[in-house]
């Protein structure tokens, strides 16, 4: 019983060592820009709702447009890209491979982009370790672990991409 | 620099901020910002969610800053601010739905080598494996110290709620930094 107590307490002094602080997304002045952004689009709320007959009717006929442009683009896409090298062991290979396809895929699939989002979640998270490793000037056996463990993420985000392309392609 | 809640802004500084001089903003945005957004990142756990959060936190503080009366320090109060705003996110259906399908975290930690940053990485990982609720509830009961009372009622659910998500958690965690402790306990001897 005592040694649950303890280990309880052993357990909550462990969580409170851990640094409370990280660093911000961004400093003052980009805060202060993207509120500003965010007050000009609620500024312009009110004016959206007189002209909306005419925003909703543009907004049909570009969505139609795309519709008709991307089913015709989506065939170059896939085939602009070729498949990662098999042998694609290096991280940074994986990246320029991830650099050159397009932002999101034609087709969006949930289960797929929940997979791809909680990777580059864990790749960001990676890389704050890896920055708080290189800055601490810990032990280069640490550094390379990080490195490693980012790579298996890179790779990994690779396949998922990859296969989300192969999908659209499929579906065409 | 310490935890957000121990954070005190001077009253001039304060009371400039809330005249809207931009410079006194700037110095109360980087006394509180780092402790913020380490407290959003540890309940949020997603970082481009967290991010979201800290923008929302940020902005309900300058909005609202001129109903600060000063009663506690302003760090508590920013905390409120962001504890509220992670809370509802936890809350809202939609996300509930999304963790569910999410894949579940690395079960073993990656470093072992001893050292006070290599704890700090394992303590990180081992929360991350914790369930988004658990983790807000183990955070803000030890590290937060708040009551279970108080975490009740920021859950919207009871006290009964808060210790059953606390004890979950001291398992959870208690697996991933002791794995062999409760086999051998339970191996026949």
């Amino acid at each position: 019983m005592h040694s649950d107590i303890e280990r309880q307490a052993q357990m909550a002094d462990r969580l409170r060592k851990v640094p409370p602080d990280a660093q911000p997304p961004y400093d003052w002045l980009e805060y202060r820009r993207r509120e500003q952004i965010r007050a000009a689009g609620n500024d312009a709320r009110p004016n959206v709702s007189l002209s909306f007959v005419a925003v909703a009717a543009t907004l049909m006929l570009l969505v139609v447009g795309s519709i008709v442009l991307l089913g015709h683009r989506r065939a170059t896409h896939v085939v602009a890209h070729r498949p990662p090298p098999v042998e694609m062991l290096d991280s940074a290979a994986a990246e320029r491979w991830l650099s050159n396809l397009p932002p999101e895929p034609v087709i969006v699939r949930f289960g797929t982009r929940v997979a791809v989002t909680s990777l580059e979640d864990r790749i960001a998270q990676v890389d704050d370790l890896l920055t708080a490793a290189n800055f601490e000037g810990s032990q280069p056996a640490r550094i390379a672990a990080l490195r490693e463990e980012r790579g298996v993420l890179v790779t990994s985000l690779v396949q998922v991409r990859y296969a989300e392309a192969l999908a659209a392609n499929a579906a065409q | 620099m310490g935890k957000l809640a121990e954070i005190v802004v001077e009253e001039a500084v304060l009371e400039r901020a809330k005249a809207g001089d931009e410079r006194a903003q700037a110095s109360i945005y980087a006394a509180v910002a780092p402790g913020t957004f380490g407290l959003i990142r540890r309940l949020a756990g997603n970082r481009a969610q967290a991010e979201d959060l800290f923008q929302d936190t940020m902005v309900s503080l300058y909005q609202h800053l001129d109903q600060f009366r000063g009663e506690a320090p302003l760090g508590a109060w920013v905390r409120q601010i962001a504890v509220t705003k992670c809370l509802m996110y936890l809350r809202s259906p939609w996300r509930r739905a999304l963790f569910s399908l999410e894949a579940p975290p690395d079960e073993r930690p990656l470093l072992s080598t001893p050292g006070p940053f290599a704890e700090a990485v394992d303590v990180e990982r081992a929360l991350a494996s914790l369930k988004p609720t658990t983790r807000a509830v183990v955070w803000l009961y030890e590290v937060e110290g708040y009551t279970h009372e108080e975490i009740a009622r920021a859950f919207g659910r009871s006290v009964s709620f808060s210790k059953s998500q606390l004890a979950r958690a001291h398992v959870r965690l208690r697996d991933w930094f002791e794995p062999n402790v409760d086999r051998q306990t339970c191996t026949p001897t």
